[in-house]
């Protein structure tokens, strides 16, 4: 069937070719949104589908299941949306001074969390995979849409929504007003201490300070067999695959030239075991992730349990979601180093994640970074289930709202010009108050659509197959 | 019942076609002419309008040719190497870069039969990827690859392979500085210089022009095909001072197309003016997008219209406005492309270019990101053989 719209169809009689068309293929049964969100993710996921098909069909099955997985998987859709040429809901707040500013990336709640320092445990980003440099406005929208998906999600009404939304514009626009005059501007550490990080942050904090003292990632992830520490094999943890698990001494070796705290004693970097891990993540599910276990530790205490036993984790990281191509100068260096730079410009410690670095091997580009249980994120369906039972209340919420907002802001301050934010923020009406209410509504209007979007996507993975029809060959 | 007439209804088919070849076959003169060193068409001009052409200087590209045998053998080629100063996205840059080699060889076979194979140069990375072939390497690729034949004279034209555009190379003809860039239609995202798939062109009596049909993937030359749609583009060309100017040509297109795993259309309807001649030339192109960039709902529109001259003492300047209209809904939200330059020919082999491009959003485009304008200084060296 072909001119599936009504209206395309005076053009066939026009042009007298009705019997010429009839193999070009618009599918009558899919709608066009539901032909771009098809089209957007298997597109992106295009050489997983020929290299990694089932891994690429537990994506998308895992985003079918909600909401929450449904936006995490869709950061590409989402930037698409609101790039050049859309339409007027791609409006964002934009300018001179402010078009290129290192972004996270992608700030849902989920990839906000608990890093440590020297000085211990600190609230902050912690997944960096879709770090690029672009308009700050992109980021703005897309953490407020996130906050509000996770927030509604606990049955919070609709005007509580909003006014979440607001505390997080608001905190954001008085951080970017307040650093105008700064230089360098203020670096945000919040810590269980602080007294403005909110019960949640708080509780967060004190979680993943507690799992880190007991070094949970042992615990959880190997065992001690006739005196030997393992790493464990289940369904989630595998043998490596080879030419990987060869390859690996190089590659570790290669990944100590670029480490953030040095390059280390060597031996501190003895390969004990590895292993492939799956099933992690969401948009980043088909990756390769490679745990690996070594000996010694890379800080100079000596107490640690286990005699310096800890996990290093290589993650393979693809292009960002966002259309760089469109942002200037185009791709400069590989995804790791993209990831690793990035990370490094936006951290809310100079000193924290020391073991952080990149390799780029077989032409894989990888992250690595110390695997620790204490790094915990803000997990939604906890914090519905907090919510809904009122153990966490509307003032709560505020406090989140706004130690995100900081958070944001702080990151846009020290990698953009904040005075050039600021700029844009209040050009319109001298208060940054009408940016405010354009994100409450704009989001509003995101949320309805990324609703509307996860039954299409649902109901085209029903009818198109578990990888959405692509070609895997 | 049904079967045996469907049976014989088949038959009736395959017998007509077969006949019909047979004919064609038949029809295969020495007069035929293939053309395959020309992309814009099988067609080659009528022995009236070949008459009335202006001998081709030896300076003119495509000279090195020559016969082996039945065979014609011929190299077309050119190199662009680009100094780009811009402004864009707060960044103020400059870079030099190899913006083209483009290399065609083609032989013929008696005149009936011709295959051209056209490769040009591309980054390795797409616009969005960070990790090409040896890091962003500039690599060489097919761009068109077809076999051709003309079976009957002048007047039909077979071609299969990645074959080119039925619009874009006669857009580009009459430009003539693809040296500076894209034409807008193809920046624009509106067409594609070759696609997977064949085309089928007949002239029309009188030297009046010609029709053709293209069935193609419609993915480009960029990706393999997503889906099981095919592109189905017709194209009318008529020379409307017929042998006189055989390269005055109104067009009219219309492709009825999907594109992407989703099948969104991606349909156009163009119509415009051409003219090209080694001194001059101009044009004006028109297009409707039923389906653009993956909306599959989207109308959009585009204009582009540029010329060319040649000055004295080997000067010739170029200009070229395309504006886009990337929602007609909103007719306010335009991007408006300038280009005007000079260009000096050496006496042999290299012209020298030197254009201004700035890209100026209105309406609602001013506040999408990344941020449309950009104001870009281009010196460029062109090498034609």
């Amino acid at each position: 069937m072909t001119f599936a719209h009504l209206r395309h169809r005076f053009l066939a009689p026009v042009f007298g070719l009705h019997l010429l068309f009839g193999v070009a293929g618009c599918d009558p049964a899919m709608d066009t949104r539901t032909a771009l969100i098809t089209q957007t993710l298997v597109d992106a996921d295009r050489d997983l589908v020929a290299t990694r098909p089932t891994l690429v069909a537990e994506k998308y099955q895992v985003m079918a299941q909600g909401l929450q997985p449904y936006l995490r998987g869709t950061a590409l859709l989402f930037y698409r949306d609101l790039s050049r040429y859309q339409d007027s809901q791609a409006s964002i707040l934009h300018g001179t001074g402010a078009e290129q500013v290192q972004l996270y990336g992608d700030v849902h709640l989920e990839n906000v969390g608990v890093t440590f320092d020297v000085s211990g445990a600190l609230l902050d980003v912690i997944d960096f995979d879709a770090t690029a440099r672009g308009p700050f406005g992109w980021e703005v929208r897309r953490s407020a849409l996130a906050l509000r998906v996770a927030l509604s999600l606990g049955g919070v009404t609709d005007s509580l929504l909003d006014a979440v939304v607001a505390q997080f514009g608001q905190s954001y626009a008085t951080f970017i007003n307040e650093q105008n005059q700064r230089q360098p501007p203020a670096v945000i550490t919040v810590r269980e201490q602080s007294e403005t990080a909110g019960k949640i942050i708080t509780d967060l904090l004190a979680d993943g300070r507690k799992r880190n003292e007991q070094r949970e990632e042992l615990s959880q992830y190997t065992q001690v067999k006739d005196g030997v520490r393992l790493l464990l094999r289940n369904d989630d943890l595998v043998d490596m695959d080879e030419p990987w698990r060869s390859d690996l001494e190089q590659m570790l070796a290669q990944y100590r030239t670029s480490r953030h705290a040095g390059r280390g004693e060597d031996s501190n970097f003895r390969i004990l075991d590895a292993v492939r891990k799956l099933h992690s993540g969401v948009a980043s599910l088909p990756n390769l992730r490679f745990w690996v276990m070594v000996q010694g530790s890379p800080f100079p205490d000596t107490t640690e349990p286990d005699a310096g036993v800890w996990l290093l984790e290589f993650k393979e990281e693809r292009d960002p979601p966002i259309p760089i191509g469109w942002l200037g100068r185009g791709p400069i260096g590989s995804n790791g180093e993209r990831v690793y730079s990035g990370t490094l410009a936006l951290l809310g410690s100079a000193t924290s994640e020391a073991d952080l670095g990149y390799v780029t091997w077989g032409g894989v580009s990888f992250q690595v970074r110390r695997v620790l249980r204490g790094r915990r994120d803000l997990d939604v369906a906890k914090l519905s289930e907090r919510i809904a039972s009122a153990r966490y209340g509307n003032a709560d919420l505020s406090n989140l709202a706004t130690t995100l907002g900081r958070l944001v802001a702080s990151g846009h301050a020290r990698s953009g010009q904040a005075s050039a934010i600021a700029a844009v923020l209040t050009a319109s009406d001298g208060t940054g108050d009408a940016f405010v209410a354009n994100l409450v509504q704009a989001v509003a209007i995101d949320q309805q659509r990324l609703e509307r979007d996860l039954a299409l996507f649902q109901s085209a993975l029903a009818i198109r197959g578990p990888l959405l029809g692509a070609r895997s060959n | 019942m049904k079967r045996t007439i469907g049976l014989l209804y088949r038959w009736r088919v395959i017998s007509a076609a077969t006949v019909s070849l047979g004919l064609l076959i038949g029809m295969w003169t020495q007069n035929a002419t293939a053309n395959p060193m020309r992309p814009e068409t099988g067609l080659p001009y009528s022995a009236d309008a070949q008459a009335l052409l202006p001998p081709q200087s030896t300076n003119s590209p495509g000279q090195l040719q020559g016969a082996v045998g039945p065979l014609r053998l011929g190299i077309l080629g050119d190199l662009f190497a680009t100094y780009r100063l811009s402004s864009r996205q707060d960044q103020l840059f400059h870079d030099f870069e190899l913006s083209r080699v483009q290399l065609s060889g083609w032989v013929s076979y008696e005149s009936l039969a011709g295959v051209n194979i056209t490769v040009d140069t591309v980054r390795s990375s797409s616009n969005r990827s960070y990790i090409g072939i040896d890091g962003d390497a500039i690599l060489p690729r097919l761009k068109w690859a077809f076999a051709e034949t003309t079976p009957w004279k002048h007047y039909l034209s077979l071609r299969a392979g990645i074959v080119p555009d039925l619009l874009l190379q006669y857009a580009e003809a009459s430009w003539g500085f693809r040296a500076q860039g894209p034409t807008g239609l193809e920046r624009d995202g509106l067409f594609s210089p070759g696609d997977l798939g064949a085309t089928i062109e007949a002239a029309l009596p009188y030297q009046i022009g010609s029709i053709a049909v293209q069935v193609g993937n419609g993915e480009g030359l960029a990706m393999r095909e997503q889906n099981n749609g095919k592109n189905v583009t017709a194209a009318l060309r008529m020379a409307v001072l017929r042998s006189a100017a055989p390269d005055l040509l109104l067009h009219f297109l219309f492709r009825d197309g999907s594109i992407g795993a989703g099948s969104a259309a991606d349909r156009r309807a163009s119509g415009g003016i051409t003219y090209a001649s080694a001194k001059l030339g101009v044009g004006s192109i028109a297009t409707m997008a039923l389906g653009y960039r993956g909306i599959g709902d989207r109308w959009a529109a585009h204009l582009s219209t540029w010329f060319r001259g040649e000055l004295p003492v080997h000067f010739a300047l170029l200009g070229r406005i395309d504006a886009l209209w990337p929602d007609v809904a909103d007719q306010s939200a335009v991007q408006l492309r300038l280009i005007g330059g000079v260009a000096y020919s050496l006496p042999a082999l290299v012209r020298l270019i030197v254009s201004y491009e700035g890209t100026l959003p209105f309406g609602n485009l001013t506040t999408q990101v990344p941020a449309l304008t950009e104001h870009a200084l281009l010196i460029q060296a062109e090498v034609r053989l």
